[in-house]
């Protein structure tokens, strides 16, 4: 990718960054695609490049999701991945980390390559692929590690399909650990899950649906923790969608595992009785959505770290695979355009702060990735989003940008206006273009 | 035309069960007619898309539109463009084409009849959908009960089978509660979803806690074609925990009543001489559902009580 040397200021905003503890009214100078500098207005330095004059909004680092898959290859009437490239930079996301979508596994090297290869033919948000942990996500034989770090995989994971035989389980991440990579662990015991398709409770009885007990994910998070104390591997675990899983990470993170776990942005905000309303296939998801004590134990985790990171959990689907009876719909909801919208929507209503908001959706997964990081530091990758958070916009067709709709917000005006996202101090998406097309 | 969905008795309110039980009364009498049709839905026209297997719903259903003399149109899975791999929405829509006043749908999805009633213009009607709802076959159930009992309201009802996968009992608890009766649900527990207490009912794995001074006892048919999993490990340890026998049944109110959805598993769910005996009203269900599904389509139409 060749990078423009695009030099701009950002004036007028207001900088956050809690990996710095920076929380200031100022400006910041992009340069040969890194931060060149920062600080208050008035100490700016001389200027000849462009200005951007923020008006008070809000820069911070560009966001990070761990959680993302695209429909291509194998799905490109759902999603491909220039249009999840621009839904991420629309979002206000730098990175987004590729599971398998089930047409392709990501278990071998030249798969992993395509998505690493086309991610920088594209140009936009990075798309980093998250390799295979077993051949075939089948929980028997290792993938070549090694092979898939080179061809560019940022972690290893089997997703949903996760390992049943915990021996396996224990060799991989075993193995893992020298590739220095972390492996993730969506918490999901299929043999509990079954042929479940929301949470098993009183709302799916009245539906009549057939449901998955919180037990499905927790017994998995019960032994990921035993795992990660066996082996002392990075391990991720999430999307996490109940208390008690909440409340057992909370303890093994106190003991000092090297441990981290995220959300999605979805289950901050729905419960499964809102499925009940109009039976909105949208609302079809992936870790399931739970009970809203389990809700508001999320937000608890978020609160206090337990919660590394806010993910979109973005999943593009067809017309075709929503727009039929919900049991015969697709899992999966639109995330990355509007995960900050949502965001926003529970920090006004008192569920969480700003500054955790930013840190969920930058430091923390940045941690889950154990990838060193500096945040908004001088020299380091100009890598950010600049928001107003009371603006608002009107979830449609042209806004999302894709082809994919399946939202429960389509139709709605929410709060929180991506201005400008920019990667490597390249702008990758500006709402002024975007308005006046 | 003004349109009215029978979709669910979760959400309908006691006055418009009420009313359509009312309705039905009203009909009952055309069946013993010489002449068995009224010109009451004259010109409309009634779709029934039967997309799972159905025989006494359907047959019901068609009979039903017939005696109000509306035209009808019977669309079933097997002839239906659903095999060749068109989706429900694409099929309903090109029906909704012919304009009909009513669609009627048995769908083995839940939430499939929510669907259509998003996305068509006509009124419609869930003949059962997955394990849902099946609304006709509750209110049916209910014109049985209150003409034998007199009224629905203090009767205490056990319905016992497999809870968690029927559509009979979801339909069964919620419009039982909402006219004030006493409901009890009873089966293995691993039948017995979580949660069923909210609908409106009891729950118990005790077949003589359900069973004892009940005025009406409802079982449920075991549809083994339908579990994906094992619930109970054979048929004869079924019957002999949770079956219905002439030693149970002993129990109950000396008038209690009978009643099964059909069709029976005889020496199962229910012993054939209490399915044949004094106390089952069987039949009787299978006739108020005609009368039943005249005054739904009735209702649908936009019809109210004269």
């Amino acid at each position: 990718m060749s990078l423009s040397d695009q030099t701009v200021r950002i004036q007028n905003a207001r900088i956050i960054c809690p990996k710095q503890g920076l929380d200031f009214h100022g400006s910041l100078d992009l340069k040969n695609g890194a931060i060149a500098w920062l600080g208050q207005n008035a100490d700016a330095l001389d200027w000849d490049g462009e200005v951007i004059d923020a008006g008070g909004a809000i820069l911070t680092s560009g966001f990070i999701d761990i959680h993302v898959r695209s429909g291509e290859p194998g799905y490109e009437y759902r999603e491909t991945l220039d249009e999840t490239a621009q839904a991420a930079a629309r979002g206000g996301f730098t990175t987004v980390c590729l599971m398998a979508n089930g047409a392709y596994n990501q278990d071998t090297r030249p798969l992993v390559e395509y998505v690493a290869r086309r991610s920088n033919e594209i140009g936009s948000s990075r798309l980093r692929p998250i390799g295979a942990l077993t051949l075939e996500r089948k929980g028997e034989r290792l993938t070549e590690m090694f092979d898939l770090l080179a061809g560019g995989a940022i972690a290893f994971s089997d997703f949903e399909s996760t390992c049943a035989n915990a021996g396996v389980m224990r060799r991989a991440l075993e193995y893992a650990k020298a590739t220095g990579r972390p492996v993730f662990e969506f918490p999901n015991n299929p043999s509990l899950s079954g042929t479940g398709i929301m949470h098993e409770g009183p709302v799916a009885t009245r539906l009549g649906l057939k449901g998955i007990p919180s037990a499905a994910e927790e017994v998995r998070v019960y032994r990921a923790i035993s795992l990660a104390r066996l082996t002392g591997a990075p391990l991720h675990i999430g999307p996490v969608s109940t208390a008690a899983s909440v409340a057992a990470l909370r303890v093994a993170k106190s003991e000092g595992l090297s441990l981290t776990s995220s959300v999605l942005a979805s289950h901050l905000k729905y419960v499964d009785a809102d499925i009940m309303t109009d039976w909105s296939t949208a609302l079809k998801v992936m870790p399931v959505l739970r009970e809203e004590s389990d809700r508001i134990a999320l937000l608890s985790g978020v609160a206090d770290g337990t919660i590394d990171a806010i993910s979109s959990g973005h999943l593009a689907q067809g017309l075709v695979d929503k727009q039929v009876p919900f049991p015969e719909a697709e899992f999966g909801m639109l995330g990355l355009q509007t995960a900050l919208s949502v965001c926003l929507e529970i920090i006004s209503a008192g569920g969480m702060s700003l500054m955790d908001m930013v840190s969920r959706l930058t430091s923390g997964p940045m941690a889950c990735l154990r990838n060193p990081w500096h945040g908004l530091a001088i020299g380091h990758p100009g890598d950010l989003v600049l928001f107003h958070p009371d603006k608002t916009w009107s979830v449609s067709k042209h806004e999302l940008g894709g082809r994919a709709l399946n939202t429960p917000l389509f139709g709605s005006e929410v709060k929180g206006c991506i201005e400008n996202t920019w990667v490597s101090g390249r702008c990758v998406y500006n709402r002024a273009d975007e308005s006046s097309l | 035309m003004q349109r009215n969905h029978v979709i669910e008795l979760s959400s309908m309110p006691a006055s418009t069960i009420k009313q359509i039980l009312d309705t039905a009364d009203s009909f009952r009498g055309i069946a013993d007619r010489s002449v068995k049709k009224v010109p009451t839905l004259r010109g409309r026209t009634v779709v029934n898309l039967f997309l799972e297997p159905s025989t006494r719903t359907r047959a019901s259903f068609e009979l039903a539109a017939k005696r109000l003399s509306a035209d009808t149109l019977n669309v079933s899975g097997g002839s239906s463009s659903v095999v060749k791999g068109e989706t429900l929405l694409d099929t309903a829509l090109n029906l909704g084409a012919y304009k009909p006043d009513i669609i009627v749908l048995r769908h083995n999805q839940a939430g499939a009849p929510h669907l259509l009633a998003q996305n068509l213009d006509a009124s419609i009607v869930n003949a059962g959908d997955g394990a849902h709802e099946h609304p006709t076959q509750g209110l049916l159930d209910m014109l049985t009960i209150r003409q034998h009992k007199g009224q629905i309201e203090g009767q205490k009802v056990a319905i016992i089978g497999d809870i968690a996968h029927s559509r009979v009992a979801r339909s069964g608890i919620c419009g039982l509660s909402k006219l004030g009766a006493d409901v009890v649900v009873c089966g293995p527990p691993t039948m017995i979803p979580d949660g069923v207490e909210e609908l409106g009912c009891r729950a118990t794995s005790d077949r003589l806690d359900a069973v004892s001074d009940a005025d009406v006892v409802m079982m449920l048919r075991i549809q083994k074609e339908r579990l994906s999993e094992e619930l109970f490990p054979s048929d004869r340890e079924y019957a002999q925990v949770y079956g219905l026998n002439r030693g149970v049944l002993a129990e109950a109110k000396p008038d209690c009543i009978v009643m099964h959805p059909g069709p029976i598993n005889r020496g199962v769910e229910l012993e054939p001489d209490v399915a044949d005996g004094p106390h089952s009203v069987i039949l009787a269900q299978v006739e108020n559902g005609l009368a039943v599904r005249m005054a739904v389509l009735f209702y649908c139409a936009g019809g109210s009580p004269s």
